[in-house]
């Protein structure tokens, strides 16, 4: 039961979200705190082989980026980090295909599944339906 | 381990299992005992808060994060009373005539799949939905089709009492999307149809035209005259082989 996000996934978190959705640079503490609090509850579900599966692929995200840029994900401007992690989505290899989908859902859910945001979009999607909207 | 005799065993209580109960309900009043082994929980009216990540859990295999074995798509499909038509948007289409033959299923003919799903449309109320109910965005883009030479065409819906949340896929949060869980699966119960809900059917065996299962809540075995895997694109399906 992971309490915390597991550390490879922790560091490269912020570079990552904001890379897969650029408007998650403007979150408050308080939106990036819950979107942290959402991917590990998230993961939580998720078997322990793979948490690990998952660390170890950001880790070679990171050793990619050090061997291709001599720096590691954080340091990167934007227009090289999507470079990067556009090169491992379009990989022949599956598994870094898959990594690189994985993450993103993650972000994805992390972020857009907060009221704060959702409404801010103009989601209103509502229980009581056409009358909430009127 | 606790032995469950039956006549029919039925796995998964979706739009296959929940109409194959109704359908052999009747069989009930004849002595026949119908049972349907449904994965997923029995669902309350107020368990559909529309919440999303708290919904997805508690409707979703994995959350709607179900992958392939191949890791190359995600199936969202759902697990609970009334199986995937707890979370479909509703749209209840009649398959067209080249699909059905596409299948080459001997037996099944358009006519006859026709006539069928007549009867289900009239069951679950579909119907298109009035003017008055269609939205802006609907409006809007039925007048740009047509203006660009198409025939736009509404899809068809199964709801009965439409309040517009718009939550569809989370499990309508008010009782109105009529999947086998509003319609066949009350009514073949209420005929004497047994729904043993948080049964996940692990195994099959065949053994002199007996079906085995071993639901999850304990160790059960349903011992079964007759057995129907009824989860048309999911989990059943890899149940014989992987038995």
């Amino acid at each position: 039961m992971p309490l915390v996000l597991p550390p490879p996934l922790r560091d490269a978190l912020r570079p990552l979200a904001v890379t897969f959705v650029p408007e998650i640079a403007g979150a408050t503490p308080a939106q990036w705190s819950e979107l942290e609090r959402r991917i590990i509850q998230a993961l939580t579900a998720r078997p322990p082989a793979m948490r690990r599966q998952l660390g170890l692929f950001v880790r070679v995200l990171q050793a990619a980026s050090r061997i291709r840029y001599r720096t590691g994900l954080a340091a990167l401007d934007p227009a090289r980090r999507t470079a990067l992690l556009e090169a491992f989505a379009g990989s022949p290899l599956l598994l870094f295909r898959r990594g690189i989908w994985g993450l993103r859902t993650l972000v994805m859910l992390g972020w857009y599944t907060q009221p704060s945001v959702v409404s801010a979009l103009g989601y209103r999607a509502s229980p009581a339906g056409w009358e909430a909207r009127r | 381990m606790k032995v469950v005799r039956c006549d029919v065993a039925i796995i998964g209580s979706g739009a296959g299992g929940g109409t194959a109960a109704l359908a052999l309900a009747p069989l009930v009043a004849r002595g026949k005992r119908v049972l349907v082994l449904e994965r997923g929980p029995r669902f309350r009216d107020g368990d559909f808060t529309g919440r999303e990540l708290e919904m997805a859990g508690a409707l979703y295999a994995d959350e709607g994060g179900f992958l392939t074995r191949d890791g190359t798509m995600t199936l969202a499909f759902a697990r609970g009373y009334g199986g995937s038509t707890l979370v479909y948007t509703g749209t209840s289409l009649v398959a067209p005539e080249r699909v059905i033959r596409g299948w080459g299923v001997p037996g099944i003919e358009p006519d006859d799949l026709a006539r069928r799903s007549r009867k289900y449309m009239e069951q679950n109320n579909v119907h298109l939905l009035e003017p008055a109910l269609q939205n802006d965005n609907n409006r809007l883009f039925a007048a740009g089709a047509a203006r660009a030479g198409f025939h736009p065409e509404q899809f068809p819906l199964n709801l009965r009492g439409c309040r517009g949340s718009s939550l569809c896929n989370l499990g309508c949060p008010n009782n109105a999307k009529q999947g086998t869980n509003r319609v066949q699966l009350p009514a073949a119960e209420r005929e004497g149809v047994q729904v043993v809900t948080r049964a996940e059917v692990t195994r099959i065996r065949r053994r002199s035209a007996t079906t085995w299962g071993t639901p999850r809540a304990g160790s059960w075995i349903a011992a079964a005259k007759t057995g129907s895997c009824s989860r048309p694109a999911c989990t059943s399906p890899s149940l014989p082989p992987r038995t």
